[in-house]
């Protein structure tokens, strides 16, 4: 199942050895000798660093013991400070989203570890911006490790800004979303844009911001959307700081970055690695 | 199996390439013999899968056997642990026996296997260890080369089995000098025809060597296994300097036996090296490397 493309699109990323794109994230595999399965990831444009571990299927511990499937653990571990409700939030995002890609049928009664370690953030409170480097670490961790699971899913983050100005990124990071009356409002300097994987600064004049994963099949996986303070939120039909019509617009488009790119950034990141 | 540039699978990704081999249509295909294909590891049934009811739930390349009698299919990965799966030789480590079975160690990282006193054939006409008058009196802390007989999820533990007297316990040629001389081993043909010293010559000096059970990588496991493609470049080298035998169980643990202790070293050190370094991991499949290594260990 394919997206085509029916906008005037960027043409999309070429990934190569020589020059790497500046949107594709550092991965480094494999960087815990001791571990099932761990990477390290950096987001290429707000330089979020993570650094997950994958261990299982290991014993449970009784009282989580399933009968029928394996128990996923997700612990995310803050890069300041002690853990707390923020990790746990977390946690349970990532929990939630793996529980519909691990097959957790195949190794009943067992535990699956899964530990994120934040290394570096600009902005260690901030939610959405550590959800998606956590969430492209954990899935290449666990394949990594070799835990069964029934399709891939790649993450990005999305944040919709009030102007192109004063927003400074690299190429393709930033896109218009397609109005539907066609091509002509494209120069409006006052239109909102769509800036990828925003950095912190970007983060903090946007209009509302949104966290989508998508499995390689396009599906859903997970939607994690905010309505910022700042920028021109709360007009929008719904009430929710933005126009519906627009968000299917940027779910779409997150859905063609989530399975053509970031599908090619795992097989990138994979092929390097011989198997046996 | 060959590993040239395969295409890595990821997990859900459909099999165009199985698809022949499922075809019930009798008009594509000429002949007339049912059609089945075995789902090795790495590989499981799921009816929702668009393309074709297999989906692979490991990341690997796609390894097709189909000229033998039932075609297998399974995506190669290496993970780092050992799983088991029907079949796989395995060097078991026996912890304590009770009345129906000997307790193995398997793995260090999983509870404990068992090798049921039926499943112990312990002669070609396939008398059974069951009863108490045949069962083998084996020391706690033997080692034995057994297969491995069902794995199931939902089962607490994973028996074993030994299915004739190739297999059984591990025992050196230092002890089977004074009692029987019957060889357990599976000998690489590479030290086999490299050994030159057989017979009483060599198990005369013997008495004071211990054979060595090495734990090595899940990749450096299948390197060693495959001994005539992929483990070729190193075990022929070490061959060429050493003549040893070794005992290749899939859980990880490798048997090797010399007819000095210092020969038995010398080959532990260069397995062990050749596996710290992550040699395999070469773009030659560690020739250069095991070549230095075993250059460096045996001396040139």
């Amino acid at each position: 199942m394919r997206l085509q493309h029916r906008h005037p699109l960027p043409p999309p990323l070429r990934h190569s050895t020589m020059a790497p794109s500046p949107l594709a994230p550092e991965i480094t595999l494999c960087p815990l000798p001791q571990s099932d399965g761990s990477c390290q990831y950096t987001c290429p444009t707000s330089r979020t660093t993570i650094l997950t571990s994958v261990n299982g299927p290991l014993e449970v511990r009784p009282k989580d013991e399933l009968p029928n499937h394996a128990t996923i653990e997700v612990i995310v571990k803050p890069g300041i400070g002690v853990a707390g409700v923020r990790e746990t939030r977390l946690s349970t995002l990532i929990h939630s989203t793996l529980q519909s890609l691990v097959l957790t049928t195949h190794h009943p009664r067992t535990l699956i570890q899964i530990v994120a370690q934040i290394v570096q953030a600009e902005d260690h409170t901030s939610l959405p911006l550590l959800l998606t480097p956590l969430l492209n670490c954990t899935i290449l961790s666990l394949l990594i490790a070799g835990i069964p699971m029934r399709t891939v899913g790649w993450s990005v983050h999305l944040a919709v800004v009030q102007s192109v100005k004063g927003v400074k990124g690299v190429e393709g990071q930033i896109f218009r979303l397609e109005k539907d009356g066609g091509d002509e409002m494209e120069t409006e300097e006052s239109e909102e844009v769509v800036v990828r994987n925003p950095n912190s600064a970007t983060l903090s004049s946007a209009k509302s911001s949104h966290t989508l994963t998508f499995s390689k099949e396009g599906e859903i996986l997970l939607i994690e959307s905010l309505e910022c303070s700042q920028g021109g939120g709360g007009e929008s039909a719904d009430g929710q700081g933005w126009d519906i019509g627009d968000f299917l617009k940027l779910a779409e488009e997150g859905k063609r970055i989530c399975c053509e790119e970031g599908m090619e950034v795992i097989r990138e990141a994979l092929a390097d690695r011989k198997v046996f | 199996m060959s590993l040239d540039s395969l295409e890595i699978i990821l997990p859900g990704d459909p099999l165009p390439q199985l698809s022949p081999l499922l075809s019930q249509d009798p008009s594509q295909t000429q002949d007339t013999k049912p059609r089945s294909l075995r789902l090795g590891p790495g590989l499981t049934l799921s009816p929702s899968t668009p393309s074709t009811p297999i989906l692979p739930y490991r990341y690997g390349t796609l390894n097709l056997t189909t000229h033998t009698k039932r075609s297998t299919a399974s995506i190669v990965s290496t993970p780092r642990h050992y799983h088991p799966s029907p079949n796989d030789p395995v060097l078991v480590t026996l912890l304590r026996s009770t009345a129906e079975q000997f307790i193995v160690q398997l793995t260090p990282y999983t509870p404990p296997a068992i090798i049921p006193f039926e499943n112990y054939i312990i002669n070609n006409a396939g008398t059974t260890a069951s009863a108490r008058k045949s069962r083998p009196n084996l020391p706690i802390g033997a080692t034995i080369y057994a297969r491995v007989s069902v794995v199931h999820k939902h089962l607490e533990s994973v028996e074993l089995s030994v299915p004739g007297p190739e297999y059984g316990e591990v025992i050196s040629q230092k002890n089977t000098s004074s009692t029987s001389s019957s060889q357990k081993k599976k000998e690489t043909p590479s030290t086999a025809v490299s050994s030159g010293t057989t017979g009483a010559a060599s198990i005369a000096n013997r008495a004071e060597v211990t054979p060595y059970i090495l734990t090595t990588s899940q990749p450096m496991t299948k390197l060693l296994l495959a001994e005539d493609t992929l483990g070729k470049p190193l075990l022929s080298a070490v061959a060429g300097k050493v003549p040893f035998e070794m005992i290749v169980g899939k859980n990880g643990r490798v048997w090797i036996d010399a007819t000095t202790q210092k020969e038995v070293v010398k080959v532990v050190r260069c397995f062990k090296e050749f596996d710290e370094a992550e040699a395999w991991n070469d773009e030659d499949g560690g020739l250069v490397r095991g070549r230095e290594i075993v250059g460096k260990v045996c001396g040139k």
